[in-house]
């Protein structure tokens, strides 16, 4: 009942700006899938388009099969633009987690209740989740749509595959953001850490085709396991899945041991 | 005798550092049950650190808070269930309407407190329908009392209580705090207005850079402070006999005017001055202004 409480006051006090996320989704999956139809239509011109890039920017954008509806959507939507979408809405609901009540100075009231800093942190965390697995499952219906009407012919799986990675590489952004915000008690810590620290991490993931050492390193690399699958041909990695999983559990545990033991800001 | 871990509130030793920084250091003191306990001190002399620390709002670097006995690090859902806590600095949640508010603290203690807050919201003359957005900051102050009361708690600890309030709202609030005090509540408030702790406390704790200087009941505090009597006579007198009185610290004499400082009792330098013929005494008791102001300048001083 008290989870409840804290999770729909939640939900409610960010319901706006979760609407706004949602339509601009599903906005930018029509306007996507919409041009499709002209790609396939001309997709000799783009195929010969696409072999006179460098090879090297080919490797960079992972342009393969760019005219096939898997390959297309993979390059245009999966490959950066969704999951920096997904990394900045987990980044923005997880270094809000405790820092926001505290910036905003209603922590004193909050935590005098006969609530748990654990379960507080728990509310926060199931509400992010949920966001997050609404925004994914809006996502894949908004594929699963467009791919019927365009007849692209991929499987339901295979956008759930894309989404559950899209959920994944969300909820991991969240767990950053969630533990430097809970560690810090300052909601722009956590937004600012996390996104520079994903942003150097794209970086390398996109680099490693061509940089040595970040094609060594690329394994350990969170945003390998997050776009290194190809979920809409090859399915998702149980592997990846089992590491990011890991990596957002791990946040959960870091945030409540550090936040447990730390003061409340004024 | 009552046992140390019946206190309902217990603080012993209690020292909080911020970094290098010195929040408070050594501070010990309790409240019984049905007893109002006043927290003074200048400002950052350690007040709201002390009720921060109580409320498990920070932590202590050494020493211990207990709450009915045990300590505050253990179970704190079950301790808090029944501690009600103004902040000093109160924020609350600006979208909400002052019902929806109230009901969320009311869910998240997981009680029905809506008798109690259309009860409170009468007595405070609070539009429960009103947006806290748009509340004055004296409206906001009755919402963050009415969240404390709410759930008829057995503690409380009210940080700047009256901050904001118009002296209706804070005579309806001192009528509260002495009725709950009645029923066995056990009360921490802190407070500036000197006048509003003289009223309702039983006990002061006086706090200045961190320590305590004092913990005592204000007569007792009193009986410390010197009390200036001005006795006007019709004749020159001598002043030596009021100088061998007991509790006399100054005498002296303008014309046939002769001022006495003293500690209480001043029975002696009253017979005395009956004695001398006096046509006129004023005195001067000392009030909780003068002894807050009595031990803090001597603190300083020293």
């Amino acid at each position: 009942m008290i989870l409840d409480a804290l999770i729909i006051k939640a939900l409610r006090d960010r319901w706006r700006s979760l609407v706004a996320w949602q339509t601009g989704l599903v906005a930018l999956v029509t306007i996507q899938m919409s041009v499709y139809p002209t790609v396939r239509d001309t997709s000799s011109d783009w195929e010969g388009a696409v072999e006179s890039f460098p090879e090297a920017f080919r490797e960079i954008l992972r342009l393969e099969d760019y005219t096939s509806p898997a390959g297309y959507l993979s390059t245009e939507l999966l490959s950066f633009v969704m999951p920096f979408i997904f990394m900045t809405l987990g980044a923005s609901w997880g270094a809000r987690v405790t820092s926001e009540d505290e910036e905003r100075g209603t922590a004193d009231i909050v935590f005098s209740l006969p609530i748990t800093r654990r379960g507080f942190l728990v509310s926060r965390w199931l509400t992010g989740m949920i966001v997050l697995t609404l925004t994914a499952v809006l996502f894949a219906i908004s594929l699963w749509i467009g791919g019927e009407l365009l007849d692209m012919d991929i499987g339901v799986a295979h956008f759930a595959n894309a989404s559950l990675m899209l959920f994944l590489t969300g909820s991991v952004s969240f767990a950053a953001a969630a533990t430097v915000g809970t560690s810090t008690g300052r909601r722009g810590v956590g937004l600012g850490a996390t996104m520079v620290f994903l942003i150097a991490a794209f970086v390398f993931y996109s680099l490693a085709p061509l940089v040595g050492f970040f094609e060594a390193i690329n394994p350990y690399n969170p945003l390998q396991w997050m776009l290194g699958a190809r979920p809409l041909t090859s399915g998702v990695s149980i592997g990846y899945v089992v590491l990011l999983f890991a990596l957002t559990t791990m946040g959960l545990v870091v945030s409540d041991a550090v936040f447990r033991r730390r003061d409340i800001r004024v | 005798m009552i046992e140390s871990s019946t206190f309902p509130v217990e603080v012993s030793s209690l020292t909080k550092y911020y970094g290098q920084h010195r929040g408070v250091e050594d501070v010990t003191f309790h409240v019984s049950p049905g007893e109002v306990l006043g927290c003074l001190g200048p400002n950052g002399s350690g007040k709201t650190t002390v009720l921060r620390v109580v409320m498990g709002l920070i932590r202590p670097t050494s020493g211990d808070v207990r709450i009915e006995g045990r300590s505050i690090s253990v179970d704190p859902r079950t301790w808090r269930s029944h501690i009600g806590y103004l902040p000093g600095e109160l924020e609350i949640y600006e979208n909400m309407t002052v019902e929806s508010f109230l009901t969320f603290v009311a869910r998240l203690r997981n009680r029905d407190c809506s008798q109690e807050i259309r009860r409170l919201a009468r007595r405070f003359e609070l539009d429960t329908s009103a947006r806290i957005s748009g509340l004055s900051k004296g409206n906001k102050q009755k919402v963050g009392v009415v969240q404390a009361l709410m759930h008829r708690p057995s503690i409380l600890v009210l940080d700047e209580p009256t901050s904001g309030l118009d002296p209706i709202a804070q005579s309806n609030f001192a009528e509260i705090v002495r009725d709950r005090r009645d029923d066995g509540a056990s009360i921490i408030l802190s407070s500036h207005v000197l006048q509003e702790v003289e009223d309702v406390a039983d006990r002061i704790v006086i706090l200045d850079h961190g320590r305590v200087l004092t913990v005592d009941t204000i007569d007792n505090l009193r009986a410390h402070i010197d009390t200036e009597i001005r006795m006007t006579f019709d004749h020159l007198v001598d002043i030596e006999p009021y100088r061998r009185c007991a509790g006399v610290r100054e005498v002296f004499a303008t014309g046939h005017d002769v001022v006495v400082r003293a500690v209480p009792p001043h029975l002696e330098v009253l017979r005395r001055a009956v004695h001398d013929g006096v046509a006129k005494v004023v005195s001067h008791e000392a009030n909780l202004t003068d002894v807050f102001i009595a031990l803090t300048r001597s603190n300083h001083d020293s």
